[in-house]
């Protein structure tokens, strides 16, 4: 089917499940975790993919890509423009420690898991740069958490409350961090030498110095060309989508990532003085939904969910994974936060300390923008890990909210109960 | 350092930029080595940045001199074009496609919204005399020059003189055409309104359907008759394989190709009004997304996108005119990047080699047409009871040509495709074009200036 069919299919989509009658739905709390994660909108794609109706096939995301960067640019800076330095210095520390000790853990466990995971999974069938590039992208996917709670936030107390921020914060912060470390192992150029697979330190350096002078370089120049649009919206508009799309085709054309070059350009703009963002967030947040389904949508295309038994059985150790470590992880950060300014303590048993166990929905869009670079398989079926995984968890998490707050409902009818009877007992 | 020079530095700041990313490319440190991936496609991100960049700088440039914007754009187009820098290549034209795509239909939304039916009806005898007479006159002074120019154009010595008036006549319809897209690109900036600009508009989108028809009655007659000894690819190729209907009888093309695009626009304004009283959410990508749905479902069902776009602006604006208020609206901030990479991509597509090797016998196709022009437009109006200020001035807004002028260009070359004539008579199309399309926007600006009818619709939104 022709390429702009496929897209016309896509954007209609998109349009359609971020339609404010569809949005309705997030009025139910598990309706809106699987929402907010862009679940369903991977399963609708999946319908319309090569596994499903075959609207869209694989082959016509490349002649995309243009408009993928454009997506890939949108999301790096859209999370660079809030890393302003007022807001970070607003940030407490403890999300900071948290974000890091995330990273760090994340990165080794699951890239750990991914190591063996993947070779006993793959064996011979994948090249060592293909195994790699799996394992450290699982690693990257599995770094951060959903920033969605109000599905799983059960009781509305201030010290919940406090632990919903926490968690929304910790794990936006953790999520740039993910587009860095994505970013640091793009610049990592491998070559096959005599059948062995090394590290040509040579071009990895070079792609590293332009990964942080293109945006440095970019990102002053996107602040002079900002400060020419003046008051006109259609010239904001303007400098706008030619700064998001020029850096990530350069960053595209000099293998740096996409998404890391815009995130470090917004970072720039964000911080360089005299320059207020709220136009351009503006901009952002209105097609904020439909560039994050339109990759939920793509990522649903593209998935190779045909993993055999082995992939599956790497999907629910990973899973089990999550559930055992990333509480964990927020236990450890929150140690020191016990009490708050208003004298409550964090809860310790709440639905909300199984929220890390979710997946962040930046997973997806990391993935994609690995395979536009990397088109093989491989990537594909890791793509459809990372999804899995993702859907598994949210599920877990969503049902063990949902029991917890029937449980609660419960409770409280009961001692709704017993307090009649005491009242009928008194008159 | 004043803006000026700032937009210029900036401006050399992102061509540097993308150049070294196609040096990096080229000596193989890119992605492009490990996937596989078409360097041009690659770099068409890069591209479509530059250009949206450079062209709105260049445009900001081009005002602060008096200029129109789209000149800018053009300019940009051919300095940053295979023809000079290259820095956006031959290759990553055909990415682009997808803004030429997008462009026209919003380009004729856009000419439809401009158009109030009750003036169409008011001025339907002078509409038809303008465009009768103007094109008349271009039609038949351009195809003598030109069947008396081809012979003498060393690369076409020996062209036979039935070949002449046929390529001749060709040449003469592509004269005919005006750009309906930079009369409203400049009308949008300049916030123009008012009797000239309302006839201006009317009669340059008219004449486009009049072009449309009268190209492919040309184009099936001069084709067929091509002399035996040049038979290529042209002998293969009328105006039925165009449209698409080998089968049919002309006039049943010509018709169904016409009516079958008017029905398409009433559906597609029906459509969107059922959108905008229905759902009127994400209205900036729901437009994109209108313009791209009328482009695709044009090709297989052989309609003009031009003409089905027009036909649904045109319904909306003067059926629906409170409910689709927004929705214009939101064509007017989508225009400026849209028109930026439109006219930047039409001035990537000048050949500057071509350009420098016939300047001078374009330069006589295009004075014959602007006399023509001028001579057509003034009587034409006259006869029509046009205002006579009007009708004084009213050929300045003609000269224009851009994207379809270059794309009936590319039909003649198609055409004639496999003879000896086709790249000397592309060349000689493309460099008249070319000149139509820097000298257009100026005479365009200058004339709605002059009568007064600019920065009607709140200049504010636009600050030079």
């Amino acid at each position: 089917m022709d390429v702009f069919i496929a897209i016309a299919v896509l954007a209609t989509l998109a349009l359609v499940v971020t339609s404010r009658r569809l949005l309705q739905i997030r009025r139910h709390r598990v309706l809106a975790g699987m929402a907010t994660g862009g679940w369903f909108h991977v399963l609708i794609g999946v319908a319309i993919g090569p596994y499903g109706a075959h609207v869209v096939e694989v082959e016509q995301i490349p002649l995309m890509t243009p408009m993928v960067l454009l997506g890939l640019g949108w999301i790096g800076f859209m999370l660079g423009l809030q890393a302003n330095r007022s807001v970070l210095a607003a940030l407490p520390r403890v999300v900071y420690s948290g974000a890091m000790l995330d990273a760090v853990v994340s990165m080794v466990v699951f890239c750990g898991i991914a190591w063996f995971g993947v070779r006993w999974w793959l064996g011979d069938s994948a090249t060592d740069a293909g195994m790699l590039s799996a394992v450290v992208v699982l690693g990257v996917v599995a770094v951060g958490w959903s920033v969605e709670t109000r599905s799983i936030h059960v009781a509305n107390t201030p010290g919940s409350q406090r632990l919903a921020l926490y968690i929304r914060a910790t794990g936006s912060l953790a999520a740039i961090l993910a587009v860095l470390l994505l970013g640091v192992w793009s610049v990592v150029r491998v070559r096959e030498d005599g059948g062995a697979t090394q590290i040509d330190w040579d071009r990895s350096g070079l792609t590293l110095g332009c990964s942080v002078l293109l945006p440095v370089l970019v990102g002053v120049l996107a602040r002079f060309t900002l400060s020419l649009a003046g008051s006109s919206r259609p010239e904001q508009l303007v400098a706008f989508l030619g700064i998001v799309v020029f850096a990530a085709g350069i960053a595209a054309q000099l293998a740096v990532s996409p998404i890391l070059a815009a995130m470090l350009t917004g970072v720039i703009v964000a911080n360089l003085p005299g320059w207020q963002t709220g136009v351009f967030q503006r901009f952002i947040v209105q097609a904020e939904h439909v560039v994050a389904a339109v990759f939920a949508l793509l990522a649903g295309v593209l998935m190779d969910p045909i993993l055999g038994a082995g992939g599956f059985v790497l999907i629910g150790v990973l899973v089990f994974a999550r559930i055992l470590v990333k509480p964990v992880i927020l236990r450890t950060a929150l140690a020191g936060e016990a009490r708050g300014e208003d004298g409550e303590a964090l809860p310790r048993v709440s639905a909300l300390c199984l929220g890390p166990i979710r997946q962040h929905a930046l997973g997806p869009a990391l993935v994609v923008s690995v395979w536009l670079f990397r088109q093989d398989l491989v990537m594909r079926q890791v793509l459809a890990i990372a999804v899995i995984t993702g859907v598994v968890c949210e599920v877990l998490v969503l049902w063990r909210g949902a029991a917890r707050r029937s449980a609660i409902a419960e409770a409280e009818k009961e001692s709704d109960g017993d307090a009649t009877v005491v009242e009928g007992g008194g008159a | 350092m004043n803006t000026t020079m700032r937009k210029i530095v900036v401006i050399v700041a992102l061509v540097l930029f993308a150049m070294l990313a196609n040096l990096w490319g080229e000596a193989g440190w890119g992605h492009v080595g490990e996937s596989g991936i078409d360097p041009a496609l690659l770099a068409t991100g890069t591209a479509v940045g530059l250009l949206l960049l450079c062209a709105w700088l260049s445009g900001l440039i081009s005002r602060r001199v008096g200029l129109p914007m789209v000149t800018g754009f053009l300019l940009i187009g051919i300095v940053l074009g295979p023809s000079a820098l290259g820095v956006v290549t031959a290759d990553q034209q055909r990415y682009l496609l997808l803004i030429d795509k997008l462009a026209i239909a919003l380009i004729a939304l856009t000419a439809g919204g401009e158009i109030r039916l009750s003036f169409l009806k008011g001025s339907l005898k002078a509409i038809s005399s303008i465009i009768g007479v103007q094109v008349g006159c271009v039609l038949v002074v351009s195809t003598v020059v030109f069947a008396m120019i081809l012979p003498r154009m060393g690369s076409l010595a020996g062209i036979g003189t039935g070949d002449a008036w046929r390529i001749g006549l060709l040449l003469a319809v592509l004269a005919c055409s005006s750009s309906p897209a930079i009369a409203i690109a400049v009308v949008t900036e300049l916030r123009a309104k008012g009797p000239l600009t309302q006839l201006l508009l009317s009669a340059t989108v008219c004449k486009d359907l009049v072009v449309i028809i009268l190209f492919a009655v040309a184009l099936s007659f001069s084709v067929g008759g091509l002399a035996a000894g040049q038979g290529g690819g042209g002998e293969h190729l009328s105006l039925m394989t165009i449209i698409g209907q080998e089968h049919l009888p002309l006039m049943t093309i010509i018709g169904q190709h016409i009516v079958g695009s008017m029905v398409a626009g009433v559906i597609v304004g029906i459509l969107i009004t059922g959108y905008l009283r229905r759902v009127r959410a994400h209205l900036t990508i729901f437009l994109v997304l209108v313009c791209f749905g009328i482009a695709l479902v044009s090709k297989p069902l052989h309609l003009d996108p031009l003409i089905t776009a027009l036909i649904a602006g045109l319904l909306m604006r003067n059926a629906w005119h409170e409910i689709s208020e927004d929705f214009f609206e939101e064509i007017e901030d989508l225009s400026l990047p849209v028109y930026c990479v439109f006219f930047a991509v039409a001035g990537t597509r000048v050949d500057l080699v071509a350009l420098g090797e016939l300047w001078h016998w374009a330069l006589i196709g295009v004075v014959v047409r602007l006399s023509m022009l001028a001579g057509g437009t003034m009587l034409g109006a006259k006869l029509g009871g046009v205002d006579r200020d009007i009708g004084r001035v009213l050929w300045g807004g003609f000269v224009s040509r851009a994207g379809v002028s270059i794309a009936l260009a590319g039909l003649i070359y198609d055409a004639l495709e496999g003879t000896d004539y086709a790249t000397p008579v592309f060349n000689l199309a493309l460099g008249m074009v070319a000149f139509d399309e820097l000298l257009g926007p100026l005479m365009l600006k200058r004339m709605l200036t002059d009568s007064g009818e600019t920065g009607a619709r709140g200049a504010a939104a636009h600050p030079g």
